[in-house]
């Protein structure tokens, strides 16, 4: 390909044509020029690139024989409809929507399922009743909160005291039928005062912590209620290695365990952060129809599960075993509604995370 | 309106925001896809395509560097157009034939020229067009950017895709065959097809 012997190599050539386009940086540069000015061949091989540039340089250009713009009515329709679903991840968006939706529906019909189950059961424990519940079902915060509930010395419903005697024998766990009431007494002067539990010093690793804020319901003969409460807050507490505490540390402490237990739970993930929100939520919307506390503990121990909270779902299982046996009949249905509530559970967490990709990628847009 | 709105709104889907677009760079995506292919036609074959394909895949456009992105389309376009009128030999016999009769529209006339002046100007653009077109592709593509459109090496970097160093080789490469091409040429005017034969058995 070399027409004349001299030629420079292929190296000098790039030298040279990198040269012409000022693309040699400052060293090269000088080299090259001090070459140039020693080696004549070089020099005139430089000036045939350089006209051989100005050649093709001199090249007019040439202008666009027609517009390419393209038809709208041809290429208009589709592409909206694509740029549209990949742009803004709407559809992300929605089917989590939807599936919060469904979630939330399929929780509330375990809810009810739930309520028919264990219709015979709370007619074992007819005071708790509805209203209390009703009142019984506050916001995490509220679950928070300073118990401040007057709580007369009532008339316990057998079951329910039961359930708490076994609880404790099981667990080590306080709350015989006596000392609650005992503790309740000590506890009831005043509306705004916190009830103690004195023999509620443990050891054991049950949803004792969480009693305090059902105490916060501040009506009578909510005992139950109180019972549901607890268990509602063991769920939303999810961290269950919540400790019984001393009677005296109770009234400051269980709150104030309840509080970084759902922080605890709200630190794991975004996702799960709402979920935690939601799920308490769910629990007590539980409350009012769950007149047994087998039925709230075992839902608990579902949703507990499927927030991957296991040490609450496994004090849940805990509890759930000892109150079991009060419950009795209702067992069975109460576990069918239980996985319900669970499956609702998983299925608000994905969709609480469609929900949240399609907005990042939304944004990200 | 700023060229980055266009793209914004083009990307979805917004085809008069994308037509604006094509108005802006039309005659510099043919001016390249010309040079590339030395044949009209073609040229604005390869043009439509490179704008359809463009707003197909605007969405994998990354930031507001419409240029480059827009010409590595025109560039793949004109040598798919290429390989496909390979295959159908009909046209590209004709090819000599028809190019001496389609003249592209020249954007800027020189008015001063005489008939004679003109003729002569007109043949030597075909003959350095028939130089371009006798390089191998990969140097086509980089001698049509940084001589015909005078890109700096970082823009023609960004076309093609390649590194800086591969740019600045093929370039040397591409104007040793154009310097060896033109210098024949320019001797034999009168007969510039059958030398440039001659110069790409060389290759």
């Amino acid at each position: 390909m070399s027409p004349s012997p001299d030629t420079p190599s292929e190296r000098d050539l790039e030298l040279l044509s990198a040269y012409l386009d000022g693309e040699l940086d400052e060293r090269a540069r000088t080299q090259l020029e001090q070459r140039l000015a020693q080696d004549r061949a070089l020099r005139a091989e430089l000036q045939r690139l350089r006209e051989t540039v100005a050649l093709v340089r001199s090249l007019p250009p040439v202008k666009a024989p027609r517009d390419f713009t393209l038809d709208p009515a041809r290429y208009g329709r589709p592409v909206p409809w694509w740029s549209r679903l990949f742009d803004l991840g709407t559809v992300l968006q929605l089917s989590g929507a939807l599936g919060t939706m469904a979630a939330l529906a399929i929780i509330a019909l375990a809810f009810l399922l739930s309520d028919q189950g264990a219709e015979p059961v709370s007619d074992q424990a007819p005071a708790a009743a509805s209203p209390v519940a009703l009142q019984a079902s506050p916001l995490p915060s509220a679950t928070a909160q300073p118990p401040t509930a007057t709580l007369p010395p009532t008339p316990f419903p057998t079951p329910v005291i039961e359930t708490f005697e076994e609880a404790e024998s099981a667990a080590e766990a306080p709350a015989p039928e006596g000392d609650l009431a005992g503790g309740m007494a000590q506890s009831s002067p005043g509306p705004a005062e916190p009830l103690v539990a004195p023999e509620a010093v443990m050891n054991g690793e049950e949803g004792a912590a969480a009693v305090p804020p059902a105490l916060s319901l501040g009506t009578p003969a909510a005992l139950e209620s109180q019972a549901f409460a607890a268990d509602a807050a063991q769920a939303t507490a999810g961290d269950t290695t919540a400790q019984r505490e001393a009677p005296d540390e109770e009234q400051e402490a269980a709150p104030a365990q309840a509080a970084p237990a759902i922080s605890g739970t709200a630190s794991l993930a975004p996702t799960q952060t709402q979920v935690a929100a939601v799920a308490p939520g769910a629990v007590e919307l539980e409350q009012p129809a769950a007149a047994d506390d087998g039925i709230t503990a075992d839902e608990s121990d579902q949703i507990g599960e499927a927030e991957g909270t296991t040490p609450a779902g496994q004090a849940a299982a805990d509890d759930d075993r000892d109150e079991g046996r009060v419950s009795g009949a209702g067992k069975d249905d109460d576990r069918d509604v239980g996985w319900l509530a669970g499956i609702g559970a998983g299925l608000l967490v994905a969709s609480l995370a469609l929900l949240l990709l399609g907005r990042r990628k939304a944004r990200v847009r | 309106m700023t060229e980055s709105d266009w793209i914004q709104a083009a990307r979805r889907g917004d085809v008069e925001s994308f037509n604006r677009l094509v108005l802006l760079y039309q005659d510099i995506a043919y001016n390249v896809a010309y040079r590339l292919m030395g044949d009209p036609d073609a040229a604005a074959d390869a043009t439509q395509d490179a704008f359809i394909t463009a707003f197909r895949k605007l969405h994998q456009l990354e930031g507001d560097r419409f240029r480059p992105w827009l010409l590595r389309i025109v560039t793949n376009a004109c040598y798919d157009e290429l390989r496909r009128r390979r295959r159908r030999p009909a046209a590209s016999l004709d090819d000599l034939h028809e190019r001496a009769e389609v003249e592209p529209v020249l954007a800027l006339s020189n008015p001063p020229e005489n008939p004679e002046q003109h003729a002569q100007r007109r043949e030597l653009n075909l003959a350095i067009q028939d130089c371009l077109s006798a390089l191998p592709e990969n140097q086509r593509t980089v001698a049509v950017l940084a001589d015909v459109q005078e890109y700096p090496y970082q823009e023609i970097a960004a076309i093609t895709g390649l590194a800086l160093g591969t740019v600045k080789s093929r370039l040397s490469r591409a104007r040793a065959h154009l310097r060896d091409c033109l210098q024949a040429v320019q001797e034999l005017l009168p007969a510039e097809y059958r030398l440039i034969d001659e110069q790409t058995s060389d290759y």
